[in-house]
């Protein structure tokens, strides 16, 4: 049985967390530089705001209906997300991370379970560990179980597909809201006069297939309870890691970066390789235990990526900024290791509603050119200006970051 | 594990090799539930908690009285001592004033550790 396991509002809820003092009140978070409203918590979406709105827009509103506003902060949601995967793998025997605030997890077909009750262990034993609430939808299939969790929203937390009628509710739900079914395809499928998830059910395999190719012949064996959608596959390399050992200690924040750069040149090229994008970044950065002449220095940060990418230069950024950020002066540094997290297929993936797809398909081109090149010409043939690209990620406009509670001395919160 | 190459005596130390002293294993049962907190006031000095220490608050692990809690009231986090009076639980502030649990008291963890750099 599968469980499709969702963090209810998930920046805002991380937010909230150690702010006793915005209980109940309205909260939005905004993207990268501060641009669109990226979540928002209950309280705010009855204040009349909504997901995509412009920051400029809104914030006179947001001041006078006293909404908090944050900055992402992706170093606090990273590390609560990484908290909450600790728990479902003590929980669950198969675990699959599918976003920062969503996960698959596998159990196994036992004899009369009760899966609602494990479902609802789940979701307090999240609820009293980390304060963050989550909603469950179960199914035998993961598009079900995605239906089912956004049913779960309003049927106190946990919705199993066993134990109702689901083609009365899938008659309910519009067929631009199954998995899978983006904005062309919607389109198409109303042509042909399928309006609702249970329309695409009912749909014959054949003209699924010709309409909607393979993966959408997939989405209606999966809405009929046949599992189809393959999971990432397992022999891909679920992380990629670069690093060395400098020969001599090195001291310069450019130095440093120089190296930083030329390992997530080389991660970017495995990750390219084999097919798959990003989601996460950490870097990792430590003096040796055995130099005596320095202070010692040995710590790591993390942070999401916009969006799952493969784009180099996107990755860079951020890998430039982490190190920046854990970059302290007068320390004789030996080692830097860059590491790309959750990482999935290039061509199977989430469409993000804000991902510009124009942008992207320029992205993509740039770095399959940037690919052959290097294949034709010998590794590092062509590379990025390090210092071109160098400081355009920290001057980053985050005018309401909250501090890193749960991951820097210096953010934990007070208490009297 | 190998130790450096030997050429003379075997190291007497051969075997008895130990891995430092990680003060985690210590003070964190639980690290995903596990959270750090600043302590800003003085009520509980009577327990030798004392303003700017560092408490360990672990999240799963179930208050009981004579332990030392964490809770949301009004618009802060407060640490109080949980004690039982009766029948039932109240908050001590170590000077004779009880303060009671109510229906919108809520627990942010129980303090498991207190960190002191003198």
């Amino acid at each position: 049985m599968i469980f499709h396991v969702d963090a209810n509002s998930f920046y805002a809820s991380c937010e909230s967390l150690f702010r006793p003092d915005l209980a109940g009140k309205p909260i939005v978070v905004l993207s990268n530089n501060d641009g669109i409203v990226i979540a928002l918590n209950a309280a705010a979406k009855e204040a009349g705001f909504r997901r995509g709105d412009a920051w400029f827009k809104i914030s006179a509103e947001c001041a006078q209906k006293n909404v908090t506003v944050f900055s992402s902060n992706y170093t606090l949601y990273a590390d609560i997300s990484a908290r909450i995967v600790a728990i479902y793998n003590r929980l669950c025997p198969e675990v699959e991370v599918y976003s920062i605030d969503e996960s698959f997890l596998y159990y196994p077909d036992w004899n009369c379970p009760d899966y609602a009750g494990i479902a609802h262990h789940l979701r307090n034993t999240v609820l009293r560990e980390i304060g963050i609430p989550v909603s469950v939808g179960i199914a035998p299939t993961r598009t079900l179980a995605k239906v089912c969790n956004k049913l779960a929203k309003s049927a106190g937390g946990v919705f199993s597909a066993e134990q109702v009628d689901m083609d009365r509710e899938l008659a309910r739900i519009p067929v631009g809201d199954v998995w899978g079914i983006g904005w062309s395809k919607k389109k198409t499928l109303e042509r042909l006069g399928i309006r609702t998830a249970l329309d695409l059910k009912r749909c014959p395999l054949h003209v699924a297939k010709k309409h909607l190719t393979i993966t959408g012949l997939r989405t209606v064996q999966e809405l009929g309870g046949v599992p189809a959608n393959e999971r990432i596959e397992a022999e891909k390399n679920r992380n990629i890691c670069a690093s060395k050992s400098f020969a001599e200690p090195v001291c310069t924040l450019a130095e440093l970066e120089e190296a930083a750069a030329a390992y997530t040149h080389e991660a970017v090229r495995r990750l390219r390789a084999q097919n798959s994008r990003a989601r996460f970044v950490s870097v990792f950065l430590m003096t040796s235990p055995w130099d005596d002449a320095g202070p010692q220095h040995c710590d790591q940060r993390s942070a999401a990526l916009a969006a799952p990418t493969s784009y180099l230069p996107d990755i860079l950024d951020t890998a430039s900024a982490l190190l920046r950020d854990l970059y302290r002066e007068g320390h004789r540094y030996r080692k830097v290791m860059v590491n790309l997290l959750g990482l999935e297929d290039d061509v199977v993936s989430q469409p993000d509603l804000f991902a510009e797809t124009a942008a992207d398909e320029g992205k993509q081109a740039l770095m399959r050119c940037f690919d052959s090149i290097n294949r034709r010409y010998g590794q590092n043939a062509i590379r990025t200006a390090l210092n071109i690209t160098g400081n355009r990620s920290w001057s980053m406009r985050r005018r309401f970051l909250s501090p890193a509670y749960t991951t820097d001395l210096a953010g934990i919160p007070d208490v009297y | 594990m190998y130790m450096a190459e030997e050429t003379g005596f075997p190291s007497p130390a051969r075997g008895y090799e130990a891995a430092t002293i990680d003060l985690n294993a210590l003070l964190v049962h639980n690290a995903p539930a596990t959270f750090y907190m600043r302590m800003r006031g003085s009520q509980l000095m009577y327990r030798g908690i004392f303003p700017e220490d560092l408490l360990v608050v672990d999240r799963s692990k179930p208050p009981v009285p004579g332990c030392i809690v964490v809770v949301r009231q009004d618009d802060e986090f407060v640490c109080r001592e949980l004690v039982r009076d009766g029948d039932r639980f109240v908050f001590s502030d170590g000077t004779g004033n009880l303060s009671p649990v109510t229906e919108d008291t809520e627990l942010f963890g129980t303090v498991t550790g207190v960190v002191r750099k003198l």
